[in-house]
């Protein structure tokens, strides 16, 4: 049974489109919109809906939309509308036999079916679409003579639209002469795959089905309601490096939950590369993430205590224990992922003018690696921060661990905004807080930030920084791995000080952001 | 090293000037980089290479669990007690024979330490476990290939600097259907319809796909062809099936051949 997704799969295979699919009700006729393909998909046979999404696919790679209606009659607009299918079927065919094939294969008229209006257009249609199906009505003859040059049906003759209307307009005035009425509105289109054509046309009255698709937008852009703001305040010491000792409790972190905004995020195609270069980032993992397994039957290397067990206990009459080797045991290890975005006022610059804020850089990075992160199998949560002075440090919970990576982040990710200051020692403390309270395995912490800290009630110019390079020893001292992704080259040698030169790594555009995360070693 | 020499000419259609290219980098004695999507000719190009130039060609498929012992070498255990054994890379420099790393990236990172010495100036392997300092045949030569789009970290820095490098791709169409055409003995007309087939599910990279059907994937669709076995049920075999495991996908490439024939 054909899916959306296997759907989607094979027109980019066909013709490297990626039109959004809406699945169909039940014995609606498919039909294209600015929103995309809406097909039968889940209630027709598989050939009706691979017929169906071929032949919708093939108007969006050969047909234009929107056609002046001019003075077309209703009757000749049909008519027109099953040319137009049957030129594209036959472009499509010529590349793909095997579509041609698959649309014949549904066009069941016959002359058994009668000469009326419906049945001669089915008969017609069937006429275009299949070379070897025989039919003596003489208007059948004449459509196929306006459409192809010659009798086998291998040269197109009408290879633009217009064309298309005139020889529309020919059948229909022949239908006229012949007293054969068509009921345009109630015409279904033949085959029981083709869609109204609807789409071919300048809009001349609102479908129903197009309204009822705006007003699900309209739902979707209301502001999602927040949950209740749950408020809890901690208290974190702070590095004075005048002293060279802690103060006490001398900040505080208030953490709530971030404010959800409809997301206008779309499900961004362009991306995919992107996510891809990022799974691999996790899933090619080296050096500490690979441990070394003793006392193996086979492996790459010796291991020369068991080595020496054994040969003792061979020369001693026992048996020789072949469990000598040594290897590297290449096993997943989940570890949990902690990422801390910056919101300081300074994250509403945009470094290259007309380009994304720092901000919505460090949003899509959050978001990528979170998805990434999820996908791998890892722990990940996502928090923002920012400072107005020691007793107000917000942090704005947008994914907890147990969350999935789903709509419901994405508009709170949305719902962020740049604004006061950056003290990153509180920031550090609470995220290792936060992640000390989880079950114990590798735990890492990842600030995504545009440069070195300030606040406005510190005056002295490497206080901050200190601090925060403090507070990533401490952490680190408590087996938290302290990261640091930085939107601006700028940033650079300040945060390499705090963090260290190898766990650093510039994420200004996001095709850096797969090397910085393959730094996590995970 | 005899049993490493290739003895007819493996059939290579260049697709520019590589060939002049890769001739003058072994006349220096430059270690060469190759670079491309799995199954777009890399390998058949240094067997090629290696026919030409008369040299035996030893080849090793890195993979993550490969490690730099595997490529130099490693005592072994036998009745009396332990025995040294020549890894690939070792036998190569010491044999003369041109030795090619695939996909030098899947190996463990110390393996790209094991090579630096041989791709610079000094041209030596140092063998750690047998405390010598091996010195490279003069008619050794280092190639290496990767492929970019599936590694994000992409190799060292210190790695890529050491090598000269050849950009390939999958070859233009029309040289692709010459090549599925010349490998198979099929019709023209048959390797065309398996030539769109395989761009075709190359639109999948990136969409679900690691990589789209490479050249050697549609040579063998067109063998069974030729064997008898109908293109539709050959395709499945060749491509569809081995591609991937998702089913959409499976039914998607599967309805793509339909389409196709």
């Amino acid at each position: 049974m054909p899916t959306v997704a296997m759907l989607q799969a094979w027109l980019r295979t066909l013709w490297d489109i990626a039109p959004p699919l809406h699945p169909l009700p039940a014995a609606d006729t498919p039909f294209l919109s600015p929103a995309g393909l809406h097909l039968p998909v889940g209630h027709a046979s598989d050939d009706l809906v691979l017929a169906a999404a071929a032949h919708a696919g093939a108007h969006r790679v050969y047909s234009r939309p929107g056609a002046a209606v001019g003075a077309l009659r209703p009757t000749s607009r049909v008519l027109a509308g099953l040319l137009e299918d049957a030129r594209i079927e036959w472009l499509a065919g010529r590349e793909l036999p095997g579509l041609r094939r698959l649309w014949a294969s549904l066009h069941t008229a016959s002359p058994a079916d009668g000469a009326s209006a419906e049945a001669l257009l089915r008969r017609l249609a069937r006429a275009l679409a299949d070379e070897r199906y025989v039919d003596p009505h003489p208007w059948v003859a004449k459509g196929r003579r306006l459409m192809f040059l010659d009798d086998g049906q291998q040269v197109l003759a009408l290879r633009q639209f217009d064309a298309v209307r005139q020889a529309a307009s020919l059948l229909g005035n022949d239908l006229g002469q012949m007293r054969l009425p068509l009921d345009a509105r109630s015409h279904r289109p033949p085959g029981g795959y083709r869609d109204d054509n609807r789409w071919l046309w300048e809009v001349d009255d609102p479908p129903e089905a197009c309204a009822s698709d705006t007003a699900g937008e309209a739902g979707a852009s209301a502001p999602v309601a927040a949950p209740s703001p749950a408020e809890r305040t901690r208290h974190y010491p702070e590095w004075d490096r005048r002293i060279a000792c802690h103060r006490a409790d001398w900040t505080t972190v208030v953490e709530r939950l971030a404010p959800s905004v409809a997301a206008a995020v779309d499900p961004t195609a362009e991306d995919d590369p992107l996510r891809r270069r990022l799974g691999d980032a996790l899933r090619h993992r080296h050096g500490q993430a690979r441990h070394r397994l003793r006392h193996q039957p086979e492996g790459d290397g010796l291991d020369l205590e068991a080595l020496v067990r054994s040969w003792t206990g061979r020369e001693a009459g026992g048996d020789f224990d072949p469990r000598v080797h040594t290897r590297s045991d290449p096993r997943p290890r989940p570890a949990d992922v902690l990422l801390m975005v910056d919101t300081s006022a300074s994250s509403a610059d945009t470094p290259r003018p007309g380009g994304p804020s720092l901000l919505q850089t460090a949003r899509l990075a959050a978001r990528l690696c979170g998805e990434a992160l999820e996908h791998a199998g890892h722990g990940c949560a996502i928090q923002a921060f920012c400072s107005d002075g020691r007793a107000a440090v917000q942090v704005e919970r947008v994914k907890d661990f147990a969350e999935p990576m789903d709509a419901r982040c994405a508009a709170r990710l949305a719902g962020l905004r740049s604004r006061w200051s950056t003290r990153l020692g509180a920031a550090i403390r609470h995220g290792t807080r936060a992640l000390l309270e989880r079950a114990p395995r590798a735990r890492h912490l990842v600030l995504i930030t545009d440069g070195e800290p300030h606040d406005i009630d510190v005056f002295e110019p490497h206080y901050l920084a200190e601090d925060a390079r403090q507070a990533v020893r401490e952490a680190r001292r408590c087996g938290v791995r302290v990261f640091c992704f930085s939107l601006q080259p700028a940033g650079g040698p300040a945060l390499r000080r705090i963090f260290g030169a190898l766990q650093h790594g510039d994420i200004g555009q996001a095709r850096q952001l797969p090397r910085a995360l393959a730094r996590l070693c995970l | 090293m005899d049993a490493w020499r290739i003895a007819a000419e493996p059939y290579y259609a260049p697709a520019g000037d590589e060939c002049e290219a890769f001739e003058a980098a072994y006349a220096e004695r430059l270690p060469v980089l190759l670079k491309g999507p799995t199954g777009c000719g890399k390998t058949r190009f240094v067997e090629h290479m290696a026919w030409r130039l008369g040299r035996p060609l030893v080849t090793v498929a890195c993979n993550e669990d490969l490690g730099a012992a595997d490529l130099v070498g490693r005592w072994l255990l036998d009745g009396g007690g332990t025995r040294w054994q020549d890894g690939p890379l070792t036998a190569a420099a010491r044999g003369g024979a041109i030795c090619y790393l695939d996909e030098l990236i899947e190996a463990r990172p110390d393996t790209t330490v094991v090579i630096h010495p041989l791709t610079d100036t000094r041209r030596v392997l140092p063998i750690a476990p047998l405390n010598e300092l091996l010195h490279a045949h003069p008619d050794f030569a280092l190639v290496v290939s990767y492929n970019p789009d599936v590694h994000a970290q992409g190799l060292k820095p210190a790695t890529l600097q050491r090598f000269c490098a050849l950009r390939f791709d999958h070859p233009p169409a029309e040289t692709e259907v010459a090549v599925v055409a010349h490998e198979s003995g099929a019709s023209p007309e048959l390797a065309s319809s398996l030539v769109s087939l395989g761009v075709r599910t190359r639109r999948l990279r990136q969409h679900g796909l690691e990589e789209g059907a490479s050249t050697r994937m549609l040579v063998r669709a067109a063998s069974l062809i030729r064997r008898g076995i109908a293109p539709r049920a050959a395709c499945r075999m060749a491509v569809v099936t081995p591609l991937t495991d998702d089913p959409e996908l499976q039914q998607a490439l599967s309805a793509a051949v339909d389409a196709t024939f």
